[in-house]
């Protein structure tokens, strides 16, 4: 019984942490500008995370490793450092994406200008990730994400039975005013916010954090493969419900703020209260993990000493790391560079450097002195591999198409 | 001599025609006696050519069947690699190592389980199995990651691996170029300067390999552990609840 | 095999997507006929995503399914997208006299809304959340105008 309720509530905290600044960024504007004809890419990257994170989990709990630890191993001291600048300013950019949502938020609680809050969320990011306990805080800020189904029964209020939202999901290709590249551009950047790297280097990290084993691998799995496509619904109905209320009228979204007018349409106050609730929960702990993850792939590189569960005078190097990062992602955000436009680079950018970490869980997820009896199946490494190519596919894609749109314009 | 002096130098027969770079090194457990992990590590052969990013990778073995495009890619393209002996090496020059035979009169080259199969000690791949794999100290706390080993030539036979060396000493030879030559000359300039070169751990200490490396010794007693006590001195200690 | 070509090219790469991020940025100049339209009319675009967005914004405000502080950063930063919208257009130099046309056909327009928003916003800010539906009233006809303008110079 104790296990069923540890499932399910590992289930909801999946769900409900799945959704960052990234994927409301990236669902809002694309639901506002193409409609649902892009809905097919949040499925697609909704299955490239639960791979990928199933492979890097089962990775962790059986030997021990986090991603970068694989990384290095796999590939080199050379190429694993180039995959480690990348991969760490990417992650950097995040951080910074999701400190300047944060105060976004609070500014529209507020209505005090954001700039002023986020050296504040910065030490709030820092505090938290300092004293709370790993697994209390991630089920804690997981849990507070679910008020965002607001936003699905916003949608369901627009939409009464969801029939123009699924009729709306068969077109596929841009409009007739828009261009192949900036569908593909708005496709690779949905991509990236679906499957950020940070995610599964977090989510490995945690698997060792936690201490899991070979027993908690259907625990990992049940996370994985029920609470990540339940948070890929919930981006579809970000998509959804802009693409109801503002494709018609021809508003482009390039505001957080404009993200809650639907649910503040169909449900008024109270319902805007739950969304910048489960906005805030949900960014901050996307705030924390990307601080975490930026600690973890310098120390895996390097082989210091990492994590939450030794004290941190025992993982020194670690924690410097995470601080310094943060210290530089309030820095940015503190330039007044949009917040958005952050996020929309750093989505971009990780879609195409998702190849490099992916490759190497690839390879390991099928090696038996790593997990033992436990590698890939036949068919999950057909579908593995197959991901593996559009990836890279991706990857060579995203720069050309970053310039021919003017990086989305 | 370093393990890097190996890997990445080229390979040349008695001829002098390049068999391309050397990519991995394989190690057989024969050597004389070296503590808790029992006999030493001495060098078996070299694996050169484009193909050997496979070993690399891991595809040597017959157990790496996934995925499958990679894996059969791989394992297709090991019959065309290229693979020497210790006994058949006569000189180490400045990046190259030069053969005494002619390319065409060395063996086929074997998987590593074949290897294993004719070995008097357990075979591994130096750069799968030991290179960049990360040390464990006897608590479990992570001391590092094996960035290099120090393999010494005894008495006309095959070089024996006789220290790990970790670091940034040891990684920036790993790492080359204008990066590696700034974070040498960094590391030179912060070490601990009775220290001679980069931080040396005695295989003596090691008491085994698997998917890490476990150590004998406590990481607080290890040269590796320099950086990481200033930054918890200097840094960490002085927050609040560490 | 060094590092250094592997360097030079993340170099390469950094350096490009600074550009690129740089370049997005940064308004070009307009050289042809068709090009100036084409820039009158995503102007006039984001001026109606603007207008509209502070429509939606006015009625929740009025209808009281908003919060204050929320109605006063949608109004603000839907003055904001305007302004910088006009004072993009505005900066590109004409390249013919029927471009010239176009420029006086949608700069006053253009300016109306900046103004129109600019009331909304100052209406929000004093709390003055009863007085945005009527104040958004004359915006609507301006976002189909600006938008049938939109439409026609389309690219």
């Amino acid at each position: 019984m104790k296990k069923i309720f540890e499932i399910f509530l590992g289930i909801l905290t999946a769900f409900g942490g799945f959704v960052d600044i990234g994927d409301l960024v990236a669902n809002s504007e694309t639901g506002a500008r193409f409609g649902m004809r892009l809905a097919w890419v949040v499925i697609l990257g909704v299955i490239g995370i639960v791979i990928y994170a199933e492979m890097s989990g089962r990775v962790a709990a059986l030997s021990k490793r986090g991603v970068f630890d694989v990384v290095r191993e796999r590939l080199g001291a050379r190429w694993a450092l180039v995959n480690l600048l990348a991969s760490f300013f990417i992650n950097f950019l995040t951080i910074a994406a999701e400190i300047g949502g944060l105060a976004l938020v609070i500014e529209l609680v507020t209505g005090i200008n954001y700039l002023l809050w986020v050296p504040l969320l910065g030490i709030a990011v820092w505090v938290v990730l300092w004293k709370m306990k790993f697994s209390i805080m991630e089920k804690a800020f997981g849990l507070s994400g679910l008020a965002m189904i607001v936003t699905a029964v916003a949608l369901w209020r627009l939409d009464p039975g969801l029939g123009n939202t699924f009729s709306a999901m068969r077109h596929f290709g841009p409009t007739p005013d828009e261009t192949w590249a900036t569908y593909g551009f708005f496709a690779i950047g949905l991509l990236g916010a679906a499957m950020t790297p940070y995610e599964v280097f977090f989510f490995s990290s945690g698997a060792v954090e936690e201490h899991w084993t070979k027993e908690d691998l259907n625990v990992n799995r049940a996370n994985v493969y029920i609470g990540f496509p339940l948070g890929g619904l919930l981006s579809l109905a970000i998509m959804g419900a802009s693409a109801t209320v503002f494709a018609p009228r021809g508003i482009s979204v390039s505001h957080l703020s404009q993200v809650g007018i639907p649910v503040s349409l169909t449900l008024g106050k109270v319902g805007l209260a739950f969304l910048l609730f489960g906005m805030f929960a949900a960014i901050f702990a996307a705030a924390i993990e990307t601080s975490l993850s930026a600690g973890y792939t310098v120390a895996q590189f390097f082989g210091w000493q990492w994590g939450t569960f030794v004290r941190p005078r025992q993982a020194a190097r670690f924690h410097l790391v995470v601080i310094v990062s943060m210290l530089g992602a309030v820095l940015l955000a503190l330039t007044t560079l949009d917040p958005i436009k952050i996020t929309e680079y750093s989505i971009v950018l990780a879609a195409a450097a998702l190849p490099l970490t992916y490759f190497p869980i690839l390879v390991v997820a099928n090696d038996p002195t790593y997990v033992g009896e436990k590698t890939n199946s036949k068919a999950l490494n057909a579908v593995a591999f197959a991901y593996l190519v559009i990836l890279l596919v991706v990857a060579v894609a995203t720069i050309p198409l970053m310039i021919i749109t003017r990086g989305g314009a | 001599m370093r393990l890097t002096d190996l890997l990445e130098a080229r390979l040349f027969d008695v001829e002098g025609v390049d068999l391309g770079t050397i990519r991995d090194v394989w190690l057989v457990q024969d050597g004389p006696p070296i503590g808790p992990f029992g006999a030493a590590l001495r060098v078996e052969r070299v694996v050169a050519g484009s193909t050997a990013i496979g070993s690399r990778l891991g595809y040597e073995r017959a157990s790496m069947t996934g995925p499958g495009p990679l894996a059969a890619f791989f394992h297709s393209r090991h019959a065309h690699g290229v693979s020497a002996t210790w006994s058949e090496v006569s000189a180490l020059e400045e990046g190259t190592l030069r053969l005494r035979l002619p390319a065409g009169e060395l063996e086929r080259p074997e998987s590593i389980e074949e290897v294993q199969g004719h070995a008097a000690g357990l075979v591994i791949s130096a750069g799968l199995d030991l290179l960049d794999r990360q040390l464990v100290d006897p608590e479990g706390l992570m001391a590092g990651n094996v960035d290099d080993l120090e393999l010494e030539l005894r008495d006309g036979g095959p070089p024996e691996v006789v220290a790990i060396l970790a670091g940034p000493g040891a990684l920036a030879r790993r790492l080359g170029g204008r990066l590696g030559a700034w974070m040498a000359a960094a590391h030179d300039r912060l070490k601990d300067p009775d220290q001679e070169g980069p931080a040396r751990i005695s295989f003596g200490v090691v008491a085994g390999i698997g998917s890490q490396v476990d150590l004998t010794v406590g990481r607080e007693e290890l040269d590796t552990f320099e950086f990481e006590r200033w930054v918890r001195d200097h840094v960490i200690a002085k927050s609040p609840g560490s | 095999m060094t590092l250094r070509p592997r360097r030079r090219l993340l170099w390469r790469g950094s350096i490009l997507v600074a550009v690129v991020a740089l370049g997005a940025a940064c308004v070009a100049p307009a050289r042809t006929a068709a090009a100036y339209e084409g820039k009158a009319a995503d102007s006039a675009s984001s001026a109606v995503s603007a207008l509209r967005t502070a429509i939606l914004a006015a009625g929740l405000g009025g209808a009281d399914r908003s919060f204050p502080p929320t109605v006063s950063v949608l109004l603000s930063e839907a003055e904001e997208d305007a302004d910088a919208t006009e004072a993009a257009f505005s900066s590109i130099q004409p390249p013919d006299p029927v471009s010239d046309q176009i420029r006086a056909e949608l700069e006053p327009m253009l300016i109306k809304a900046s103004k129109r928003l600019a009331l909304l916003r100052i209406a929000a800010r004093r709390a003055d959340l009863g007085a945005l539906p009527r104040l958004a009233q004359p915006i609507e006809r301006l976002a189909g105008k600006l938008e049938r303008f939109a439409q026609e110079h389309a690219a």
